[in-house]
């Protein structure tokens, strides 16, 4: 059963990631993108990782997703011309991709005689990861923590002040 | 099950940060009250000062702990062990607490010239100051990519502050870019010494690496280059160092002085905590890849110097140069090397910011301050300030009674007794190379103060020094001189670094 599921996952997810490249519409593409992002998440429920499953949808889907569209949506979309989605780059790009396959198939068959990775520990944090990983931050990491909430803090001084209009008096006309 | 820990004995080790971060906060909520008129200029300069003033006394209080315990050495965790109060941490905090206070002395002219408000830039240094003392003190990979990111996006920002000039806004975002990317190579390397250890926690991670044989050593030096690459950007070393004359020459030039000297600094402070904790079975390697960047980002930093005829580039380029002595010092993971360092980044502090803050001093009006034209005959019309140049030049070339001799000595030194201890042919290289180019900086340094001393006198409309500029100029001026002559604070002081490795081979 499982097998099952992850092979119809993982076509499906190979199916949209060509989708993507291939529509000429940006829209079109970033809403297949979408699709295999969510599919992607099916693949970590598999492996029992619910946080990331989460975070998958809440940020990449979401998130970054949506962003895409804001932006394509704020460019007018019909001084686009639409592109052939085949442009000088392609052959340069077969190559880089094929390389990194060849890469990750290497290492994922002889990884094992090149690099030697720690040993993996229980988790000590009890049941659910989730739930660890919520213990974990207000427990032995509660200090970077509370280091990252100053530092969202500052980012959002730096957003308002950069985006923010100069005040009139600010820019003397010359 | 373990109960939730918030160590809140732990905070009064990093109260010279909280102390920052309450008042930056406080000149942010002061801003909602009072939107014009001159208190609107004024109060925020004076909260800076007080905030920097009360961290200082917080600060000294901590430091005079440190130097009564019978056993200084070591590290000294805190908060679960993400954070340690020990030599390293204590020394650049006082070096980055310094660097925030003379900085914002020399701000308000700046602002007034430039016609800016000012709440969130002073807010902004104290934050950067205050992500930058944390940073010093990161024990844990985790805190450390945080701290990092703190003190990198207040400088960022305050590199973009004047963002009606293009070209501010340019070396913002020049400068974002390529730190962003930096900390992305940063953050693979810690990824892979993680895969190797397991932990986070560096004094762990030092540990688990003695027993990882040679299975576990190509990782390691891929983490060696990636860290290499990406504290390289941070420090503005050679290959890595495109972004820095465009972010110095965009930037307001207090921030100038400022990122010139505590980022820079902070850099080193996680260039020598993570090196000496992770890099240890690799100290060929290092030393060459140390060595090679040392030689590389000296040399073509002063070679591009020479033809520089805007102060503000020009300086770029020597510290970038700067940059590379300080890595002579990094070669050599010892007392002597590390000592080095500390001497070096002290004699840089008060050289460098008085530099920047003789240009700062110039913008006026409708002159810029910045071409080295407007540097010629100063001498005429403002002795003093021209003295002051002179000396702070002086002393960036290395030469004596400052203390940019007695931090070159140093350095020099540290590298000649590796090389005698190791015969080493890579560590006299290194410092026939900086010999060499010690003249070269010469030539460059001299130019301006050729300008203003020889140069014809030109009528422009006199410098107003407030009292604060005066009272940076004076700091400055006193640290580069008295401590050139009387180096012996300076040098126990650089000697703190170490202590925190003692025990430690």
């Amino acid at each position: 059963m499982e097998t099952l599921i992850f092979w119809s996952l993982s076509g499906l997810i190979v199916l949209f990631a060509l989708l993507v490249i291939s529509a000429k519409n940006p829209v079109h593409s970033a809403i297949f993108l979408v699709g295999t992002l969510l599919f992607m998440a099916g693949l970590y429920i598999l492996l029992d990782a619910e946080f990331i499953v989460g975070v998958q949808v809440i940020v990449y889907v979401g998130g970054i997703t949506v962003l895409y569209l804001f932006v394509i949506s704020l460019i007018v979309l019909k001084r686009i011309p639409l592109e052939s989605t085949l442009n000088r780059q392609w052959p340069a790009a077969v190559i880089a991709g094929l390389a990194v396959m060849v890469e990750v198939a290497f290492f994922l068959l002889k990884g094992d005689l090149f690099f030697q990775v720690f040993e993996k520990k229980k988790m000590i944090y009890g049941t659910g990861e989730t739930a660890a990983i919520g213990r974990a931050l207000y427990g032995p990491y509660v200090f970077p923590f509370e280091i990252a909430t100053v530092l969202l803090l500052l980012a959002i001084i730096g957003a308002v002040l950069m985006s923010r209009k100069p005040e009139r008096d600010q820019t003397p006309e010359s | 099950m373990e109960s939730f820990i918030l160590p809140l004995r732990d905070l009064v080790t990093i109260a010279p940060a909280i102390i920052l971060l309450v008042w930056s906060a406080a000149i942010l909520i002061g801003l909602v009250f009072v939107r014009s008129g001159r208190l609107h200029r004024a109060a925020p300069f004076c909260f800076a000062l007080i905030g920097l003033a009360l961290a200082g006394v917080a600060y000294f209080q901590l430091a005079g702990i440190f130097d009564s315990l019978p056993h200084p050495e070591g590290v000294h965790y805190t908060f679960n062990q993400m954070y340690s109060l020990d030599g390293l941490t204590l020394f650049f905090q006082g070096i980055f607490l310094a660097a925030g206070f003379l900085v914002v002395l020399i701000s308000p002219r700046f602002l007034d010239e430039e016609n800016a408000t000012s709440p969130e830039y002073y807010a902004l240094i104290l934050l950067s100051v205050a992500g930058m003392m944390l940073l010093a003190g990161a024990a844990d990979l985790i805190t450390l990519y945080i701290c990092l990111e703190f003190m990198a996006i207040s400088v960022y920002i305050l590199v973009g502050y004047l963002k009606a000039q293009s070209r501010a806004t340019e070396a913002s975002l020049k400068y974002f870019i390529l730190g962003a990317f930096s900390s992305a190579l940063i953050l693979f390397g810690m990824s892979l010494v993680f895969a190797l250890t397991g932990t986070t926690n560096l004094e762990a991670i030092h540990g688990a690496l003695k027993t990882v044989g040679d299975g576990g050593q190509p990782l390691l030096v891929l983490a060696l280059i990636l860290f290499l690459a990406g504290l390289g950007f941070k420090i503005a070393a050679v290959p890595f160092h495109m972004w820095c004359p465009d972010a110095y020459e965009g930037a307001p030039t207090p921030i100038t002085a400022f990122i010139s000297v505590a980022p820079k600094a902070a850099g080193f402070a996680i260039f020598i905590r993570l090196f000496m904790f992770l890099f240890q079975p690799l100290t060929a390697e290092y030393v060459s890849l140390v060595g090679l960047l040392s030689i590389v980002t000296m040399t073509v930093g002063n070679v591009l110097a020479v033809r520089q005829t805007n102060v503000k580039r020009l300086l770029a380029y020597s510290s970038i140069s700067h940059a590379g002595y300080l890595l002579m010092g990094l070669m050599v993971r010892e007392f002597l090397g590390l000592q080095a360092i500390g001497v070096y980044l002290v004699g840089y502090l008060f050289m460098n910011l008085g530099a920047f803050a003789v240009i700062t001093f110039m913008r006026r009006e409708r002159i810029g301050g910045e071409d080295i034209e407007d540097f010629s005959g100063l001498i005429h019309a403002h002795p003093v300030i021209a003295a002051a140049m002179a000396v702070f030049l002086l002393s960036l070339a290395g030469i004596p009674p400052t203390i940019g001799f007695i931090a070159k000595y140093w350095v020099f030194g540290a590298v000649i007794k590796a090389y005698v201890a190791t015969m080493d042919r890579l560590f006299l290289y290194v410092a026939v190379a900086g010999a060499l180019n010690a003249v070269v900086a010469l030539f460059y340094y001299f130019r301006i103060v050729k300008r203003m001393f020889m140069g014809d006198a030109v009528t422009r409309p006199p410098l107003a020094l407030g009292l604060p500029a005066r009272i940076a100029l004076g700091l400055t001026l006193a640290g580069t001189l008295l401590l050139g002559l009387y180096p012996d604070p300076a040098i126990r002081f650089a000697g703190w670094i170490h202590m925190t490795f003692i025990g430690f081979y």
